[in-house]
């Protein structure tokens, strides 16, 4: 006969599977945003291509210039590859790797730029800690949260992300702080790309805390705020 | 690490190579009136998307300008009155689709051939497209032969019409 699940067992299932629909969730999100920066840079390396085909063409062709344009192809092809494998990364995300605070909020940022200006929102990083911190941490807690100001503030305005250093704490990294500052106003929304970017769901202030459970992270919120404290890892 | 991290250096190396433009639809005269060429504003924020693009619109013999954000687009396209006009739709500053409708209410421009130049390509970003008063949606990275076909086909229209 089998033994049946504890409790503590299909709660602990229960949630690492709201974890994994909460991080599809901020993925589903990602993927217009994804593939228009990999097609973005997959297109300049096929014009030159084509730039370089047709100058073969000519009866004495320019070697200088032939050699030059087939470097910048090199490196423009390189970029677009590295950005395919990047792309990549964010659905198999490994565990065990750590970033840089700074370089993986820089890099959520870059990504949510167009999602933040079609919500009427600004953003302020004032992180400047180079930390180690799990990549997954950053691509789905912070992300989430991130989202989930953009979705949940209908009004806008601007978003101070900050981060504290808990130096007193063995266990704990420090606290990333999420503030939601003057509200900016419904006239800095564009609606149209809105919906291009929004076709899948919201993201709820449960994913960010189902995501953060998932990863060790303490969750606080407020009105406008929110709050991650860091383990060290 | 950054998902898309601008190589500028690499185009601004590029070297335009001094060739005749090819003969054929694309030598057909534009309504800019110059005989061979037509006049053709590209605008995305992505400047090497912009700049190479530019340079195979120049080699088929065209006269071509870039600009680097949706305001940008708007004024450079009233300076240089183009006779098309591709414009990626996520653009800062102002988007595809508002700049594509401000250039519009221009009286110069109701003739433009206004290409959507963009990654997303569902049915209802065509739409939207359409809506806005692009002419054509192009899904990016697009084929250069169908952008080449695209133009040439539009000159023969605009060729047509100024006969009839």
């Amino acid at each position: 006969m089998l033994a049946k699940p504890s409790q503590d067992h299909m709660s602990d299932h229960l949630a690492n599977r709201l974890a994994e629909a909460a991080r599809y969730a901020v993925l589903c999100r990602l993927m217009p945003v994804l593939r228009h920066d990999v097609a973005g840079a997959m297109q300049p390396p096929r014009m030159l291509l084509m730039v370089l085909q047709k100058s073969l063409q000519v009866s004495d062709p320019d070697r200088q210039a032939i050699e030059k344009n087939v470097a910048a192809i090199s490196a423009l092809t390189k970029q677009a590859t590295i950005s395919c494998m990047s792309a990549l990364s964010w659905i198999a995300s490994r565990d065990d790797e750590c970033v840089s605070l700074r370089s993986g909020v820089d890099e959520a940022i870059a990504l949510l730029a167009m999602e933040f200006s079609v919500n009427g929102m600004t953003l302020d990083n004032t992180i400047e800690d180079d930390a180690k911190v799990p990549q997954t941490f950053l691509r789905s807690v912070l992300m989430g949260a991130l989202l989930a100001f953009c979705d949940q503030h209908a009004e806008g305005g601007n978003l101070r992300v900050s981060f504290k250093p808990d130096i007193a704490e063995i266990n704990a990294l420090g606290q990333i702080q999420l503030q939601l500052q003057r509200p900016l106003g419904a006239a800095n929304k564009l609606p149209e790309l809105q919906n291009v970017l929004c076709r899948s769901r919201l993201i709820q202030w449960t994913d960010v805390q189902a995501m953060a459970e998932a990863s060790s992270v303490q969750m606080t919120r407020g009105d406008g705020w929110l709050s991650l404290g860091l383990p060290r890892s | 690490m950054p998902v898309a991290v601008p190589v500028q250096a690499s185009v601004e190396a590029l070297v335009a190579p001094d060739i005749e433009p090819p003969v054929g639809p694309s030598q057909a005269p534009s309504q800019s009136g110059r005989p061979g060429q037509c006049r053709i504003l590209v605008a995305d924020d992505n400047v090497d998307s912009a700049t190479s693009l530019a340079m195979f619109l120049e080699m088929l013999g065209n006269d071509v300008r870039t600009a680097n954000d949706g305001m940008e687009a708007v004024d450079v396209a009233a300076q240089f009155k183009p006779d098309v006009i591709l414009l990626d739709i996520g653009m800062p500053k102002l988007n595809g689709y508002n700049a594509c409708r401000s250039i519009r209410q221009q009286p110069w421009a109701a003739k433009a051939f206004i290409i959507a130049l963009t990654g997303w390509g569902q049915d209802e970003d065509r739409r939207r497209s359409l809506e806005a008063g692009f002419n054509h949606h192009l899904v990016k990275p697009m084929d250069p032969a169908v952008l080449e076909e695209l133009l040439a086909e539009q000159q023969a229209q605009a060729q047509a019409a100024e006969f009839k």
